[in-house]
């Protein structure tokens, strides 16, 4: 007896897969329909997949603002919540650098690539300092790419770094986001320059107003390095050389708790110097919980403040000449 | 995969023999190699764990302490699935029910036939075997119902079954800190997700071997429509029930015999099929307590009264079939708390707090948002689950008789839903772990 495992070929199959195809692209245009209009008509928590954050945290939709209208700078800061309440450019500008910080809400270094390949040419910097910690490395980044999708002009390399995420929570954003900029409904959106206890200045950075420690939040490490995230940072570091812009990479320091969490750590210091001029300041400054951080993963004025003199202070910073 | 080899090639000459042999004490002799190969293999991988722990348990109980080590095992995924498929074929083929297949190809096929490998349902030889040798043709209508089945197996994992479970985890993992009440509605959460789950594979498993034109057994016929135990137990995990009635109850004499061998039998049945689940106690007594639920409508021969559909021709529910569907709900739910629960002491803790006067205060937990979300999404499911309890499977003829657009509508919005309730980070199938 014959065994038959495969299924004849007939009219049948072919009319099924022509009215598959057809149901496929009706499906696709109602599900853009229903996101939009559960956007519009349903409240947060009764549309999980839809985190649309325009002006969420860490003033995203102001910077994204902001960095249009700025013309080439000496340094561009980039990273997560680290970055843009870490590097202050005042502190910079006193030292006679003018400089942007395109940080944002938990970026990785697939949102890092995205920022740095969309503004670079404009923004023209000479020197690049890119917060770097195995946290942010082994992060998804669904959280970033939600936050930049939500507040920045959709184009082509949006939807590149849609794809990488591969979460359909970063897909329904993009759906939303793309309908509101295209039907311009959010364009009289303003946000407020300061919002809980975090204050907006321009040219990206993110001062706090509480500077009191607290312990409860940012109390661990998630350390498990991302493939992606790995593969994004190459290309960023390819980037910077292929434009002859010295890439700085800093780990801007945390509650010593929370950076003894990690067990990558010496692989990942391993892993950045053999990059780029990399530099520990977990390891290189003294700083002390209650008086230099406002939680385990940020620092407050006063630590930022030390921070940025040592990072001012560096070797391949000092001798950079810059116009 | 080479244990699968091994029961596939063993129970393959097993059969050949059995067919070909006429010596009755070699035949049977030849059976037992083949359940207790099959059956050996299973409990060295789910049970060896458990058989030594209890033993090392009771020795130290009786004042002679053991020390037995336990094996890092890693239980092989669908081995209980496999296991009692190619059994089904020894056994059959012993009684002289079926031929056995010339075709070891076919045979292999059969017993890994891939959608329902890992989490059935647990198919007869009998009727998928010969499956294999009938040349299939596509059909139009024969696709497009098992691509409906397949959306709705997604729909009821990914939106009913993954959103349940974060509610009944956060629950059940912490139920020290939470009050009655917020136990009593992880236990909802948890029978709904447990449904969801195991139906919603079943689903996909069944649509998907359709569409390569294979008729896989019903597993699932609506179950929390049940007016009494005994009516879930016939809609629920089918395919599993009535292996252990064909091949367990029945030989060991079934409902005949006086009512203290049909309340052997019977508990035997339930306690096994608890087992069956995996080595902890809590499954023991899960198949325990439905058995002991079961037993008085057994002996008052009240577990054949409802045989039909729940109210068959009518859209509303008489009032009598939603008493009797609620209170078959809420005791299959209570006896979901054991299934559940990590151990019998968590379990016990659990219905300790339900049953206190915490069960009165109002819940509050960080979820509370999913919670409202689940619940109407319950009630969606529920709704459509009513409307097609007459079919195969919930949707098979949901606006059969609408125009196409509608149709399609219903399908999309279905789409839609599980694109924007699924949990990004879902779970597991939970039967997948059996």
């Amino acid at each position: 007896m014959d065994h038959h495992l495969f299924i004849s070929n007939s009219d049948d199959m072919r009319k099924y897969f022509i009215h598959l195809l057809k149901f496929l692209v009706f499906a696709m245009i109602f599900y853009v329909a229903f996101i939009i209009m559960s956007g519009r008509l349903l409240p947060n928590f009764l549309r999980q997949n839809l985190l649309y954050t325009l002006g969420g945290n860490g003033h995203t939709h102001s910077r994204l603002r902001d960095v249009k209208n700025t013309n080439s700078v000496d340094i561009l800061c980039i990273g997560s919540s680290r970055a843009y309440r870490g590097f202050d450019i005042r502190i910079y500008k006193s030292a006679g650098f003018s400089s942007f910080n395109l940080g944002t809400s938990n970026q990785t270094p697939v949102q890092s690539l995205f920022l740095l390949k969309k503004y670079l040419s404009q923004l023209r910097p000479q020197t690049i300092i890119f917060e770097v910690n195995p946290d942010i490395f082994s992060n998804d980044g669904v959280e970033s790419a939600i936050d930049i999708i939500s507040n920045e002009s959709p184009d082509i390399n949006l939807l590149k770094m849609a794809r990488q995420t591969k979460n359909i929570k970063v897909w329904n954003t993009l759906i939303y986001s793309f309908f509101n900029k295209w039907t311009g409904i959010e364009d009289n959106f303003s946000e407020s320059a300061s919002k809980k206890g975090q204050t907006y200045n321009k040219g990206g950075y993110v001062s706090i107003e509480n500077q009191r420690y607290d312990r409860t939040k940012g109390t661990s490490y998630y350390c498990k390095l991302n493939k992606i995230q790995l593969t994004a940072f190459e290309e960023i570091c390819s980037l910077s050389a292929s434009k002859d812009i010295q890439l700085l990479l800093i780990q801007s320091p945390v509650t010593s708790s929370v950076y003894h969490t990690c067990t990558e750590n010496e692989h990942f210091d391993r892993l950045m110097s053999q990059k780029a001029a990399y530099f520990n300041f977990n390891k290189l400054i003294h700083l002390t919980d209650t008086l230099h951080f406002s939680d385990g993963q940020h620092l407050n004025q006063l630590g930022v403040a030390a921070l940025n003199k040592e990072i001012i202070k560096l070797g391949p910073f000092r001798h950079k000449t810059f116009e | 995969m080479s244990l699968l080899v091994i029961s596939t090639v063993i129970d393959f000459f097993i059969g050949r023999f059995l067919h070909f042999s006429e010596d009755q004490n070699k035949r049977k002799l030849v059976l037992y190699i083949s359940i207790i190969s099959n059956l050996g293999i299973l409990a060295f991988f789910k049970y060896f764990n458990f058989f030594v722990d209890n033993l090392s348990i009771a020795f130290s109980f009786l004042g002679m302490p053991l020390h037995l080590a336990s094996l890092e095992i890693i239980l092989p995924v669908g081995i209980s699935f496999y296991t009692f498929q190619t059994m089904s074929y020894t056994i059959d083929v012993y009684r002289r029910r079926m031929e056995p297949t010339s075709d070891l190809i076919a045979f292999s096929a059969y017993v890994s036939f891939f959608p329902q490998l890992v989490a059935g349902p647990i198919e007869r030889a009998k009727n998928l075997l010969p499956q294999f040798f009938i040349k299939r043709h596509f059909d139009y209508t024969q696709g497009v119902n098992a691509s409906k089945q397949i959306l709705w197996g997604f729909f009821k994992k990914l939106v009913i079954a993954d959103n349940c479970a974060v509610l009944a985890d956060t629950f059940f993992n912490h139920h020290s800190v939470y009050p009655g009440s917020a136990l009593l509605l992880g236990a909802f959460f948890f029978t709904f997700q447990i449904y969801g789950d195991f139906s919603g594979y079943s689903d996909i498993a069944i649509g998907v071997a359709r569409l390569f034109g294979f008729d896989l057994m019903k597993n699932f016929s609506f179950p929390y429509f049940s007016r009494d135990l005994a009516e879930f137990w016939r809609r629920w995990h089918i395919s599993l029930s009535t292996w252990f009635r064909d091949y367990v109850y029945i030989p060991m004499g079934g409902n005949q015999g006086g009512t203290w061998l049909k309340l052997r039998n019977i508990l035997f049945i339930f306690i096994l099929s608890g087992f069956w689940h995996g080595a902890n106690w809590t499954y023991v007594v899960w198949g325990l307590l439905n058995g002991l639920l079961f037993v008085p409508l057994l002996i008052f021969g009240k577990n054949r009264q409802h045989l039909d559909i729940v109210s068959f021709d009518k859209k509303m529910p008489l009032l009598k079939d939603v008493v009797r569907m609620m209170s078959t709900f809420i005791i299959v739910m209570f006896l979901w708390i054991f299934f559940r629960s990590k151990s019998l002491t968590t379990a016990f803790a659990i219905l300790n707090k339900i049953f206190s006067s915490s069960l009165f205060t109002i819940p509050v937990f960080e979820q509370d948002g999913l919670a409202v979300l689940t619940l109407i999404l319950i009630l969606f499911f529920t709704l459509v689950e009513w409307s097609g309890r007459t079919h195969a499977f919930a949707i098979e003829h949901t606006f059969a008789t609408s125009p196409r657009i509608v149709r399609w509508a219903f399908y999309g919005l279905l789409i839609s839903m599980i694109g924007l309730f699924m949990q990004t980070n879902g779970s597991p199938f939970i039967y997948f772990q059996f």
